[in-house]
């Protein structure tokens, strides 16, 4: 069944978007990420412009945290001054790459930047989750147990200025580093429409040190607000969010997660984070072929963009 | 339909015989084509009827039928890849005119035994004619990057669907009917459409007429691109709260 989607304006089949969330959907469930960083580059690879897949994945970003935060809300783990310090950089973030996303846009590489970001950070995460991954099953192994740094090293972070009292996190710690975080995270949302979970919540981990249990419903908290500022900016100056399109990732997406959370609680931890890091390296990868590779099609050695109507 | 309307032309056609030069009368089988949400393209058929002059054809004299539908003109930029410090990158761009968003032609015989070059250009008859041209100031490229570039428009359009070349594909029934089938893609832009029909003897143009077609996003379709496009900030305010009001849904449904 076809659908006319009127932003992208082109028309696609239900089921292919449909079984897309709901795959995309099943491992953000399974590996407890938000899934941007897949369902972006999937919504470029079935001919979506990429402007419009960012900017709707955004929008669709915006629904996926709100459900999720919903249940972390519930159990008080949102830390909301580390939040909002986030968000505040995250706010910073989006302007800045609402700014670099105009005029790279005008230059005529959009494209270009949206995949060589991805293939950076992609690349970057997944070497990061692959290694860790591998060392601690090698660990367990060994029968040892890998612990992380003790709460009483000292580091150069500590040593900055504006320091605030994180209830929740129990920390008393610099605003500094989670404004800059969060501001590297609304760059990324703006440019890539990812959540950028991926980065936030290792950073929080092992830079800020926050407790484990408060950084997934403090980093929704943040991504939902980046978001949809994102939609917002994405939609008043580049009218590229497809609301048709959004609502049916969402409804895959729900339904997906649903599945991906039951089969997720039948895997260990680092068996979970070998395949997230070795899928995050498949997808970076794909699109890095097509930067590399000089198409075998002449036709597309051509980048072909219809500016104005009329 | 058709067969009525054909037969309005035939009665059109009998009225004024004879009163005036040789003549195309055509007809669109619609005047509308409407994108909705389950829009997958469109079939149109062109039709019409020739009726000679004062001077009626001789039985050896030969009627050329040229079709063209052309879609609204848009601006069109085009970059060649480049491989820079290892990787491919746009390189400088060229932007050119009055590119038809979707262009059809169909002809009774081949364009090339139809018409001479210069008539053909004059007209824009043929893909391979159109007047596809930089953007004045931006004519430093060399002739032959110009070429290349806008071959590379012709071609990606063409293999959209959205430009055609049909020689032969026009029927002439006993030189008064003619007819021809139009395939419209998904993909059409929306805008103002010109059918131009061209009567032509031994390569020289007789008369053309034309007639128009609308292409229109309607319903859902059209209000949303419309509030899109002319209230960009409240249209993302608005997705905003469907997603947080489509994620609150999502949690509760779903809540464990």
């Amino acid at each position: 069944m076809q659908i006319y989607l009127p932003i992208a304006e082109m028309s696609v089949n239900v089921f292919v978007i449909l079984g897309m969330g709901g795959a995309v959907g099943f491992l953000s469930g399974l590996f407890g990420v938000g899934g941007g960083f897949l369902m972006t580059p999937l919504l470029m690879f079935i001919g979506i412009p990429p402007a419009v897949a960012v900017a709707t994945g955004a929008n669709q970003i915006v629904a996926a945290s709100v459900s999720g935060v919903i249940a972390h809300w519930r159990q008080n783990a949102v830390d909301f001054t580390m939040g909002v310090v986030l968000l505040a950089g995250g706010v910073a973030g989006s302007f800045i790459g609402n700014a670099v996303f105009g005029q790279v846009r005008d230059a005529g590489q959009i494209d270009l930047l949206i995949r060589l970001c991805y293939v950076v950070f992609l690349g970057v995460v997944g070497i990061l989750m692959l290694a860790e991954s591998l060392r601690t099953i090698r660990a367990a192994q060994a029968g040892k147990v890998v612990g992380r740094r003790k709460p009483g090293q000292h580091s150069w972070i500590e040593g900055l200025p504006f320091k605030l009292r994180f209830r929740r996190s129990r920390l008393y710690a610099s605003a500094i580093p989670g404004f800059l975080l969060g501001m590297l995270v609304g760059f990324l949302a703006f440019i890539m429409g990812v959540g950028g979970g991926f980065i936030m919540v290792p950073a929080m981990i092992y830079l800020l040190r926050m407790p484990t249990n408060v950084v997934i419903g403090t980093s929704l908290f943040q991504i939902i607000f980046v978001t949809a500022l994102v939609t917002v900016l994405h939609a008043t100056n580049y009218q590229t969010v497809d609301v048709v399109l959004a609502l049916l990732l969402l409804v895959g997406s729900v339904v997906g997660a649903q599945f991906g959370a039951r089969a997720g609680v039948k895997l260990r931890g680092e068996q979970l984070r070998l395949l997230l890091a070795l899928l995050v390296l498949a997808v970076g990868v794909r699109i890095a072929t097509d930067l590399l590779v000089p198409p075998t099609d002449p036709l597309d050695r051509f980048s072909i963009t219809v500016e104005a109507a009329g | 339909m058709i067969a009525r309307a054909l037969a309005v032309c035939m009665m059109v056609l009998g009225a004024t015989a004879g009163a005036h030069a040789a003549e195309v009368v055509p007809q669109l089988s619609a005047d509308r084509i409407e994108i909705t949400s389950n829009f997958k393209g469109a079939e149109l058929i062109l039709f019409g009827a020739i009726r000679d002059g004062p001077a009626p054809f001789l039985e050896q004299d030969f009627l050329d039928i040229v079709v063209v539908l052309r879609g609204p003109p848009s601006t069109v930029t085009v970059r060649r890849k480049e491989r820079r410090a290892g990787i491919l990158v746009n390189g400088a761009g060229l932007t050119f005119e009055h590119v038809p968003g979707f262009y059809f032609v169909a002809s009774r015989r081949p364009l090339d035994i139809t018409a001479p070059p210069e008539v053909l250009k004059a007209f824009e008859i043929g893909t391979q004619n159109l007047n596809v041209s930089p953007q004045p100031g931006a004519s430093e490229a060399d002739p032959a990057t110009v070429a290349e570039l806008r071959q590379a428009i012709i071609e990606r359009k063409r293999r959209q669907g959205l430009y055609q070349d049909n020689p032969g594909a026009i029927k002439v029934r006993e030189e008064t009917l003619f007819r021809t089938r139009i395939e419209v893609p998904s993909s059409v832009p929306v805008g103002e459409f010109k059918a131009r029909v061209f009567l032509l003897r031994d390569g020289r143009v007789l008369h053309n007429d034309e007639v128009q077609l609308q292409v229109d996003k309607i319903g859902i379709e059209r209000l949303l691109f419309n509030f899109a496009h002319n209230w960009g900030f409240v249209y993302g305010l608005t997705a905003v709260l469907f997603a947080i009001f489509a994620g609150w849904i999502a949690s509760v449904i779903f809540r464990r």
